[in-house]
């Protein structure tokens, strides 16, 4: 699929309230140009008039198309302004649901990609970027060349010369203008497009690293460098913007001479009494006003490029291939589910030394495993090699008797409750974070859930108790009730195999009671797999398994 | 005493006021004037096209002027059409210059003086946080300085201007503009008020917006594992519904400000359309109509626009302003940080030959508002030691490091390196003096080889190659095509922890230095890796002897150490094993 295709389609979108606010934008440009023309008519054919040259002036008809086109020009730019920004907010609507719905059908290790760096946060600013596509583009740009086309029509019944010299004029040496300024700020942007992230993880590393700088008195030289790229940024931006004052210099320079060709010409028709005065006030004064539309945008246009990459990245992002290769006929879950790893070898990168080397673990269906032993194990390794979310390098891991390779992804997610590590809650309200699991429950069900792993009394105090608003990420709980809020959610939804991992980090002993006796009840008739550094407070289980020290490899 | 920060609130600070007069006055001095000489020329150059459009109209309708005539008025106002295109795009280039070099300067400034501040004291600030305030809102100042401040004297000088020449041409037509004059503070006020409430308001709304969205992103393998798919779909649908009724809402009252504006411009035009046309037909008798000619009339009909144009302008250039007040609240707070370390200009020549004695007297040391973390320390020790200094985290342990590394400044004591009091090396001394290893490693955009000649670039391939053998670097560089001239970063290579921490011990240990002081070295990697650094750390010092002060807790460390300390209550007791 093309980029173009996409600009347009995203456009096409919405057309009605589109249409309206173009609408309005014309509305608005013709009456402002009405103003000045009739202003213009009205004060020579009144000169002219009280001078005796001309008979009787109706004067109440211009009067009143002089109040009117004021009153017109207050409310359609207020409407203008309205219908555009309600219909941009309608655009972003589609285009978040849309993004959505693309990236969830990828693979966890594409969303795990997703999660470095700053990727979510550019996609989040690349989808609130495309508001400029209509706000800046789009319409101010239809709206001049409709506008310059409808005065090339009306001037031409006065005389085909001074249309097409006048609005003839902007409607070809504009375009030219706007497209050579941003085929000249192609280059600078793309360049900023490197030089701006450049500067920010040199700033990034330069603050981290202060201290080695220091240690190794590297500071001033650093901040010499950091200087550097930062001319590179700031010359870049000023080039920009001298494009943009050259570019709107250029554009009001063309709307200079064809008001000066409206004007010439105007008097050399108007000697040859091919027009009458006031039509020449008219006249001149219709083409001052028609300039207004084209100012804004040759700056508009060389933004465009920035919606055009942002249009890219969405679509790259939403059309990679996934990363594991799908079963062509995926098997059924099975029946009996307990969990085999089977002689497995794994690293997370080829050149980094295997976390997991000739692994053998067996979990009997309806079983409780606990693994324990210190960070730095691969204890995290083992829930991601279940769930499929990584293939080991050597050997097998099976959920009952079929190869996890085997199986429909769809059915791994959903038969297999995860607590990760790090779970994520939604700014959103409580209720609607464990909802999540189980839309149907009630709030009594809901409470009840809560309660059960001691946080009734956090309910209590919440002051929309189950409405309240969780914070960004979940700002305003602290670490260990956000654990057991997503454990809670987990705990509403009823998987075959359950993996926690690290589900007692930072509770207290309180609090780890209250959880594990919970989980007792929870985790009866399902396979569990549990994670956890610390062995002090556990559920009833089976088995303990501790990853022991392997050989160094020195 | 020692100086506190300036975290107090300091109205200057916080003011809208201060703010301004602060991003006034890191703006070049020529600038004010230069806008100023602009604006005026454009507005010279607008009433003579006025003046010169209206002249030639007048000629040719009611004196009957041939063209013939009238074509060296005509070539003049081209000439001036040309000139006032040009002053336009010449305010644009200038006041595009104006803005980089006070976003050059001030990103400058600003990272020289987080390096004075140091890195104890950003810490809890967030890297991220202040990277974003050293780039987007340095960047932030750009419209301000290119767009706000020279159309700011335009909205002064251009308006101005016109009112004197109308006023000069029919009292009347000037008085009816001039009252709108006083309204103009009204307008800008009004404009202001409502500009800024709506890029707050729409700001606002779009960022928790964005927040909803990215936390839908963020979570989106959560979403699939409760099979909740078409439900969170419809709950950002909703959310965006929300949002957008509630900002519409603040809109429809915020955009009324412009209308206002855009009234006022639309009801004078048209009323002085009328007053001149009436006056022109003689319909009306009171004021200068008498002088009223079809010239004159046109020339302020023509002005009269123009009177308005700028003001709308700047309306539209709020926002930038809104911005940059944002912008220099968050920036200036860090200027004001007090530096780490005070300048010491002494000059010795130490010598870096031989281990390095230690010894700390009757140290104290207290962050700004917390309690004292170091008190009356007393520390000794002999050239080539290796020690440990243990206890639980938070007791102080790398605040001592720090002390000794000389990244901050003791309040009390006196710290003395061979027989050198601390305090007054200069900074090339002391990193002759003394290597440091911190807790997480962090690698510099460039390769692996730039960043373990980081201390010393003329540093050559062997003097690199022995110490990525040392430290063993080599060994998984070896794996790599480019060896050790892998690049790092963001789009180069990514090393676990423990690598990372080998290359950065390679970078400390380049060159051979009498102390190295090691700050939680191992704290963060696994136990392998671990090893291999206590391990490198033992074979650099079979090599070249060091004394080694280290802060851990790890286990094998005390294998390692010669003698151990454990801190308490900001003061050190030797354990004997």
């Amino acid at each position: 699929m093309s980029r173009r295709f996409r600009m347009r389609s995203l456009l096409m979108r919405r057309a009605g309230w589109q249409l309206a606010g173009l609408g309005l934008m014309m509305l608005s440009l013709i009456a402002g140009i009405g103003l000045l023309a009739l202003s213009g008519w009205f004060i020579t054919a009144s000169a002219l008039a009280g001078l005796g040259l001309i008979a009787a002036l109706d004067i109440f008809t211009p009067g009143a198309g002089i109040r009117l086109a004021a009153i017109t020009r207050t409310l359609s730019r207020y409407g203008e302004r309205l219908v555009t920004h309600e219909a941009t907010f309608r655009l972003l609507e589609d285009l978040r649901a849309e993004v959505l719905s693309r990236l969830l059908n990828h693979d966890e290790m594409f969303l795990k990609g997703l999660r470095r760096g700053d990727t979510l946060s550019r996609l989040t600013a690349d989808v609130d970027i495309l508001d400029h596509l209509y706000l800046g583009v789009t319409g101010p740009t239809v709206a001049a060349v409709a506008l310059s086309l409808l005065a090339v029509v009306l001037l031409g019944l006065i005389d085909p010369w001074l249309a097409l010299l006048t609005a003839g004029t902007l409607l070809v040496l504009n375009p030219l203008t706007v497209s050579s300024t941003r085929r000249l700020g192609r280059a600078p942007s793309q360049a900023l497009t490197q030089a701006l992230p450049d500067l920010r993880s040199m700033s990034a590393a330069g603050l981290e690293g202060l201290n080695e700088l220091r240690a190794l008195d590297r500071t001033s030289d650093y901040a010499d460098r950091i200087n550097e790229q930062s001319i590179r940024v700031v010359d870049l931006t000023r080039r920009l913007g001298a494009l943009d004052a050259l570019g709107q210099a250029l554009v009001l320079l063309t709307g200079m001479i064809a008001l000066w060709l409206a004007l010439v010409l105007g008097l050399l028709i108007f000697a040859e009494n091919q027009i009458s005065a006031p039509v020449l006030g008219l006249v001149v004064l219709a083409v001052l006003g028609l300039n207004e539309a084209w100012l804004p945008l040759p700056m508009a246009w060389r933004k465009l490029s920035q919606c055009q990459s942002a249009v890219e990245r969405i679509n790259t992002l939403s059309e990679d291939p996934a990363a594991l290769p799908r079963p062509e006929c995926p098997e059924l879950w099975p029946e009996k589910t307990s969990i085999r790893i089977d002689a497995v070898t794994f690293r997370y990168q080829p050149h980094q030394s295997p976390v997991l080397e000739n692994l053998d673990l067996d979990i009997k269906a309806g079983q409780t495993v606990v693994v324990t032993g210190p960070s730095g194990y691969g204890k995290s390794s083992l829930a991601l090699l279940v769930m499929r979310q990584v293939d080991p390098e050597q050997g097998r891991v099976l959920i009952g008797e079929t190869d996890v390779r085997h199986l429909d992804p769809d059915d791994l997610r959903h038969r297999i409750g995860y607590l990760p590590q790090h779970p994520v809650l939604f700014r959103d309200t409580l209720s609607a974070n464990l909802r999540l699991a189980d839309p149907e429950a009630d709030e009594y069900r809901l409470t009840r859930a809560l309660e059960r792993v001691g946080l009734g009394d956090f309910l209590a105090d919440l002051p929309g108790g189950l409405d309240t608003w969780l914070e960004e990420s979940g700002a305003n709980v602290s670490g260990g009730q956000r654990r057991r809020i997503a454990l809670v959610r987990l705990m509403l939804s009823d998987p075959d195999i359950v993996i926690l991992d690290e589900p007692f980090e930072s509770l207290d002993g309180d609090s780890a009671r209250q959880v594990t006796a919970a989980l007792d009840d929870w985790l009866t008739g399902r396979t569990a797999l549990i994670i956890s550094h610390a062995t002090e407070i556990l559920p009833s289980h089976d088995r303990v398994i501790s990853m022991t020290v392997k050989e160094a490899f020195e | 005493m020692r100086d506190t920060p300036a975290t107090d609130p300091d109205p200057e600070l916080t003011s809208k006021t201060g703010q301004r007069a602060w991003l006034d006055s890191q703006a070049p001095t020529w600038l004010r004037p230069a806008s100023f000489v602009l604006a005026l020329g454009e507005a010279i150059v607008i009433i003579a096209q006025a003046g010169l459009i209206a002249w030639c109209l007048h000629a040719a309708i009611v004196l009957d002027t041939p063209i013939a005539a009238l074509w060296s008025a005509l070539w003049g106002l081209l000439g001036v059409l040309i000139l006032r295109a040009g002053f336009n795009g010449l305010r644009g280039l200038v006041s595009a210059h104006a803005s980089a070099s006070v976003r050059r300067d001030l990103r400058k400034q600003l990272f020289d003086h987080l390096c004075q501040v140091g890195a104890e004291r950003l810490r809890p600030m967030g890297t991220g946080e202040l990277v974003t305030q050293l780039n987007d809102h340095v960047e932030a100042l750009d419209a301000y300085y290119a767009r706000f401040k020279p159309q700011m004297a335009s909205a002064l000088v251009i308006p101005g201007g016109i009112v004197v020449v109308v006023a000069s041409q029919n009292w009347l037509a000037g008085l009816l503009l001039a009252l709108t004059a006083p309204l103009i503070p009204l307008f800008m006020a009004l404009v202001g008020m409502g500009a800024e409430q709506l890029s707050r308001n729409q700001h606002q709304a779009l960022a928790r917006l964005a927040g909803v969205f990215h936390d839908r992103l963020h979570g989106l393998d959560t979403i699939r594992r409760f099979g909740a798919e078409a439900r969170e779909q419809s709950r950002i649908a909703e959310f965006s519904r929300s949002f957008r009724q509630r900002t519409m809402a603040v809109l429809r009252l915020a955009f009324l400000s412009s209308a206002v504006l855009e009234f006022f411009a639309a009801v004078a035009i048209a009323m002085l359309a009328i007053y001149i046309g009436l006056g022109l037909l003689g319909y009306i008798e009171f004021g200068p109509v008498a002088t009223l000619s079809l010239g004159s009339g046109l020339f302020i009909l023509l002005l009269a626009p123009e009177f308005f144009a700028p003001l709308r302008t700047l309306a539209q250039h709020w926002h930038d302003r809104a911005g940059a007040l944002a912008a220099a609240e968050s920036i200036r707070p860090l200027l004001e940080l007090p530096p780490a370390r005070g300048l010491s200009t002494r000059k010795v020549a130490p010598d870096t030959n031989r281990p390095l004695s230690v010894s700390v007297s009757a140290l104290g040391f207290a962050w700004p508002d917390r309690t004292m973390v170091l008190q009356d320390l007393d520390l000794d020790i002999r050239a080539g030691e290796h020690v440990l200094i243990t206890g639980p985290s938070g007791c102080g342990k790398s605040t001592l490091i720090s002390l000794l590394a000389g990244f901050i400044s003791a309040d009390r004591g006196r710290i003395e390196l061979g027989s050198i009091d601390q305090a007054g090396l200069e900074s090339p001394d002391l990193a002759r003096l003394r290597a440091w290893l911190g807790q997480t490693p962090v690698l510099f955009p460039g390769t692996i080889a730039d960043n373990i000649a980081l201390g010393r670039e003329q540093a050559s391939q062997s003097d690199i190659e022995r110490a990525a053998d040392l430290c063993r670097v080599s060994e998984f560089t070896a794996r790599l095509p480019r060896g050790l001239d892998t690049p790092v970063g963001q789009d180069g290579f990514g090393f676990s922890g423990g690598q990372a921490q080998r290359i950065a011990l390679a970078r400390a240990l380049l060159e051979p230095r009498p102390l190295l002081l090691l700050d939680e070295p191992t704290s963060a990697l696994d136990i392998d890796s671990e090893r291999m650094i206590w391990r490198a750390i033992r074979r650099a010092n079979e090599k070249t002897p060091m004394t080694v002060i280290a802060a851990s807790h790890s286990p094998l460390a005390r294998q390692w150490a010669d003698r151990v300390f454990q801190m308490e209550n900001g003061r050190l007791v030797e354990i004997e094993e």
